[in-house]
């Protein structure tokens, strides 16, 4: 509080808009990676459900072989 | 029988015509004022759900005055100034709200009640369906706040009263409250009720704002509804655990509200239908009732002429005004980095009041467009306002506390 009294209004506000704008996209910036995470693991998944049903043709078909 | 005599029978009456001038001036106008309340909540030009209870307490408490000794005057509705454990005591056996007021008011509990309520009714898919472009409309619907600080200190407020008035320009009444009883108890009182009273405002004043603003050829833009995102239950959940302990992490300070909103969000996406019958009924609008009417009551005459309140009533004033614009600014700020296909309007939503400037921003399209629907934009700027008025109040109060 002290330290505040020293640096005026103007720039006291400044500062917190600064942090309050930094903050705030932060958690945009969070969303977005919650997403993309969610994205990902939802490509592995389905990357691995194709790798899986490729796999069980092949050995489908090496047995009719 | 003498007339005095006869008048301390009526000792509403009898305090008006022996008290000061100036007081007695002050609760006319405020039972006038508080009449006027009701009708104008009744016929919808205000909010109802607060402007009733708040109308119905400012007239009853102006005008029950009556002698508590034979030197003093005061009512039995409330002691918001007592301090003193021993007082307390009595106010809480003889004032009927006092209970109310000491438990739920004064210690921020009714503002964490109505975020637990807020947080219930809230979906946050429609933040994270655009995170940058409703955090970023709302950064700008902060102006307000950023502004009305150093003039607020230039007008002869401290930093701390000036951080608590300034904070109405985030229009989140809660936020207001808790902020004030935090930094600023003498005066919370005048400034939850002038935040009250212009967050009522909104709802008829903003609109004419987006009109003189935005032109009426961009009100109509439709906005990109095929491609929003779904989002899952999980994903909401998994979102507001860890923004809310982040958070808390980041500014203890406002743990109380921030872990009010999250839970009410948590428990509505958790699908606990049990609770989020008691939360968005009983909890909101009970606590929504007893914080009108406790706002109402606390109108009374001696506590409201204060030479500060008339500051505070422009600066606040000020504040939300300052806000609208900047919301707006916002807007038009997407609406060019997005190739104009942001509609600008929804930038007034950037003022949180969830969900009023949301409502506010589609009633105003349709007007112009029927076909536009901007809801879910507006709905995710608000949740955005909501959480950066959050922030910089939990800045303000960690600094200057």
């Amino acid at each position: 509080m002290k330290t505040v009294a020293f640096i005026g209004p103007v720039h006291f506000v400044a500062l917190a808009y600064f942090i309050c704008i930094i903050v705030s996209l932060s958690v945009a910036w969070f969303i977005r990676i919650l997403f993309s995470g969610i994205k990902w693991q939802r490509h592995i998944a389905h990357a691995h459900a194709i790798s899986q049903m490729l796999a069980r043709k092949k050995e489908t078909l090496e047995k009719k072989d | 029988m003498s007339g005095a005599d006869f008048l301390n029978l009526f000792q509403g009456i009898a305090t008006m015509v022996s008290g000061d001038p100036l007081i007695t001036a002050g609760r006319i106008v405020l039972i006038i004022a508080g009449i006027a309340l009701v009708f104008l909540g009744a016929k919808g030009t205000l909010e109802p759900l607060i402007m009733i209870p708040m109308g119905v307490g400012m007239a009853s408490v102006n005008a029950a005055v009556l002698y508590l000794s034979a030197a003093t005057t005061g009512t039995i509705f409330v002691d918001p100034i007592v301090s003193d454990p021993a007082k307390l005591l009595d106010a809480l056996q003889i004032n009927f709200l006092q209970p109310v007021y000491t438990f739920t008011f004064s210690n921020g509990l009714i503002a964490c009640l109505l975020f637990l309520g807020i947080g219930v009714i809230t979906d946050v898919g429609y933040i994270m369906m655009a995170p940058f472009k409703g955090m970023l409309v709302a950064i700008f619907a902060e102006l307000g706040t950023i502004l009305t600080f150093p003039l607020a200190v230039w007008m002869g407020l401290t930093y701390r009263e000036a951080a608590a008035i300034s904070v109405v320009g985030g229009a989140d009444g809660p936020m207001v409250l808790f902020t004030s009883l935090i930094l600023a108890k003498d005066l919370f009182v005048p400034i939850t009720i002038v935040a009250y009273l212009y967050l009522s405002l909104t709802y008829g004043g903003y609109p004419y704002l987006i009109r003189l603003l935005v032109p009426k050829r961009l009100r109509g833009i439709k906005m990109d509804l095929k491609n929003i995102p779904k989002i899952s239950r999980n994903e909401k959940i998994a979102f507001s655990i860890i923004t809310c302990t982040v958070l808390c992490l980041l500014f203890p300070v406002a743990a109380p509200l921030f872990m009010s909103f999250f839970l009410g969000v948590i428990i509505k996406e958790a699908g606990i239908k049990r609770f989020v019958e008691f939360l968005e009924g009983p909890v909101l609008y009970g606590s929504t009732f007893f914080l009108a009417l406790l706002l109402g009551v606390l109108c009374e005459a001696q506590i409201i002429l204060s030479p500060k309140v008339m500051n505070l009533l422009l600066l606040g004033i000020f504040a939300l005004l300052l806000s609208g614009i900047g919301g707006i600014i916002g807007g038009y700020v997407l609406y060019f980095a997005t190739g104009r296909k942001y509609n600008p309007v929804v930038g007034i939503a950037g003022v949180s009041c969830i969900p009023t400037t949301a409502k506010i921003a589609q009633k105003e399209i349709q007007k112009v467009n029927h076909q536009a629907i901007i809801l879910p934009y507006a709905m995710g700027a608000s949740v955005s306002g909501v959480i950066t008025t959050a922030i910089i109040a939990g800045i303000f109060v960690t600094i200057l506390r």
